[in-house]
């Protein structure tokens, strides 16, 4: 199915690979690389995902309480791996 | 447009600001980056509509070998060093019993988080570190970034020690193990192409399968095998509650599921170029994977079970002394697979999460990150992996770390960290607005958070009895 996409400001109307042009496409990518367009989707190409970024995510206050839970929790159980550490080092001795 | 097929038409309408491009050159906008991976794409294209003769499996079956990749290179991946050592230690300290289950369900809870990393990256095309700092911000994308770096660096120390410890089994000194494996790691600089190191370091991680022939000849018991997968039984003396067993738990848990994964494999799947419709084949990517880990895996655990059996204490043995010690029971050539397997995990996880580490700097710093860029165009994203490989390899020839310790806390750490980044995780498979139709159904989500209160239980409980050992001695 054809469809019509804008990148970089070039309006491009594009058709999927098909059995009947699929060696064409393959003998020339390398040296008309706009056919890259017909085998990657649009947000593929290197400098449309530059220009473009997913906006921020509304964190609600739950969410908010579950990251900081976890953030307190990965603290304090990396300091009890340090006691434990600790405590061996000790008993080595 | 001439040399053109007919059915791809391209409008001369460029921006005032971006100039038409001569005849045969790149035009802007598109990079050698694109043209590799569009180059993979078509191959990917012509596999499926393939009508050519030929047997009618092998045609079904070549769109999956062109997809597969990152699913199989991430588990194997973390079927690393300290992950097998975590293995075999289990195996000789409680032979076969309640951990061979145990391990396999390990590795479902691995397929369940690593399969929404597939979906995440064929639909956004955008690596795990780069979603998390667009959809949370930088302050919580920091955090998500210092529990990786952290890890990974650790953990390929880890890796290093293994490749020191597997190859000093055949008398290699510790430089010459240390120096070789940097090098083979460093050879990504000049495959070009994301392909061309998937395939090259898949290649290097079927050796992790040497693990079977090892098991074969310790001679299991396959009635026991059967039997405790049927009743996750015999429990290891004196119960679960002991902060032995629990280190051990949280091991093997961390020699399955840790964040390094989640970052390695979603990058990597926007790397190979993957699209929504191959999800399908990103699952069967993964569960191979899963598969292949787990049964490598339990192979390491049951190779060291004659230790058990023979009341050997291997409390504080390191690779090369496992195989050793092997040696009695499974003969030289055991040994020399067992000790060949470690040399290996360690390898092809230096590559992996190297790999990692540099995908994710690149993402945040937005800078090129592909493997399908020369040096000379993605130099601080190799400069990244390169890096960290020489820093963790450098520390590793530092006389008389305390090895086995190390490579048992580096999955415990590992462990900890999990939930925090799979709570970033299923926030992002669930987000519509990134995912659409592919967001998590109510199943996926069930199993998901399951997980993360497995981890947490697994992670309380490790706490409280390291803090309060005689709390639960008492019970």
């Amino acid at each position: 199915m054809e469809s019509e996409d804008d990148i970089l400001g070039v309006k491009i109307r594009r058709a999927p690979v098909t059995a009947s042009n699929e060696e064409t496409v393959a003998i020339d990518i390398e040296h008309r690389p706009d056919l890259v367009l017909s085998v990657l989707e649009m947000d593929q190409l290197v400098n449309a995902k530059q220009h473009t970024k997913f906006g921020r995510m509304k964190l609600t206050r739950g969410i908010r309480i579950l990251l900081w839970s976890l953030r307190i929790y990965v603290i304090m159980m990396v300091l009890i791996v340090m006691l434990q550490i600790l405590q061996t080092v000790n008993g080595a001795h | 447009m001439d040399g053109l097929p007919e059915d791809i038409h391209i409008e001369d309408k460029p921006l005032a600001s971006k100039p038409v491009q001569p005849e045969g050159s790149i035009p802007e906008g598109i990079t050698h980056e694109d043209i590799d991976r569009a180059l993979d794409r078509l191959a990917i294209e012509r596999a499926r509509q393939s009508s050519g003769s030929g047997l009618v499996f092998l045609r079904r079956m070549l769109p999956l070998w062109l997809l597969i990749g990152p699913g199989v290179l991430v588990f194997l991946g973390e079927n690393d060093a300290p992950s097998m050592l975590s293995y075999a230690a289990t195996g000789a300290r409680y032979g076969i019993g309640f951990f061979v289950p145990f391990i396999l369900l390990t590795f479902l809870m691995g397929y369940i988080v690593q399969e929404m990393t597939v979906r995440l990256g064929a639909v956004t095309h955008r690596g795990h570190a780069e979603l998390i700092f667009d959809r949370f911000g930088p302050f919580w994308g920091r955090f998500a970034m210092a529990d990786l770096v952290i890890g990974n660096f650790l953990t390929l120390v880890t890796e290093f020690i293994g490749i020191r410890a597997g190859l000093s089994f055949f008398g290699i000194p510790p430089v010459v193990a240390v120096g070789g494996g940097m090098l083979l790691v460093f050879g990504v600089i000049f495959t070009h192409r994301y392909w061309t190191w998937e395939r090259a370091t898949m290649g290097f991680a079927l050796f992790n399968g040497l693990f079977v022939p090892a098991a074969l000849l310790a001679h299991p018991d396959w009635g026991a095998i059967g039997h405790t997968f049927l009743t996750w039984s015999p429990f290891p003396r004196g119960g679960l509650f002991k902060p032995g067993v629990m280190l051990l738990i949280m091991s093997n848990i961390g020699a399955t599921v840790t964040p390094w994964m989640l970052f390695f494999q979603q990058s990597a799947v926007v790397d190979k170029g993957l699209q929504p419709r191959d999800i399908r084949a990103g699952r069967t990517d993964t569960l191979l994977g899963t598969l292949l880990a787990a049964v490598f895996g339990i192979a390491a655990l049951v190779a060291t079970a004659p230790l058990f059996q023979h009341g050997i204490n291997a409390q504080n043995y390191q690779a090369a002394q496992f195989a050793q010690a092997l040696q009695p029971w499974i003969g030289r050539v055991g040994a020399t697979l067992f000790a060949l397997g470690i040399f290996e995990a360690g390898l092809v996880a230096a590559m992996t999460i190297s790999t990692s580490s540099a995908y994710a700097f690149g993402e945040v710093l937005r800078k090129p990150h592909s493997l399908n860029r020369p040096f000379w165009e993605a130099w601080p994203f190799y400069g990244i992996l390169l890096f960290s490989c020489f820093a963790a390899g450098a520390l590793v020839l530092i006389p008389n770390a305390p090895l086995t310790y190390i490579v048992l806390v580096v999955n415990v750490i590992a462990v900890l960290a999990m939930p925090p980044a799979l709570l970033f995780l299923v926030l992002l498979v669930n987000d519509p607005e990134i995912m659409g139709e592919h967001t998590n159904r109510r199943l996926g989500n069930v199993a998901v958070v399951s997980v993360v209160v497995v981890l947490v239980l697994a992670g309380l409980g490790y706490g409280i009895i390291t803090v309060f050992p005689r709390l639960i001695a008492g019970i």
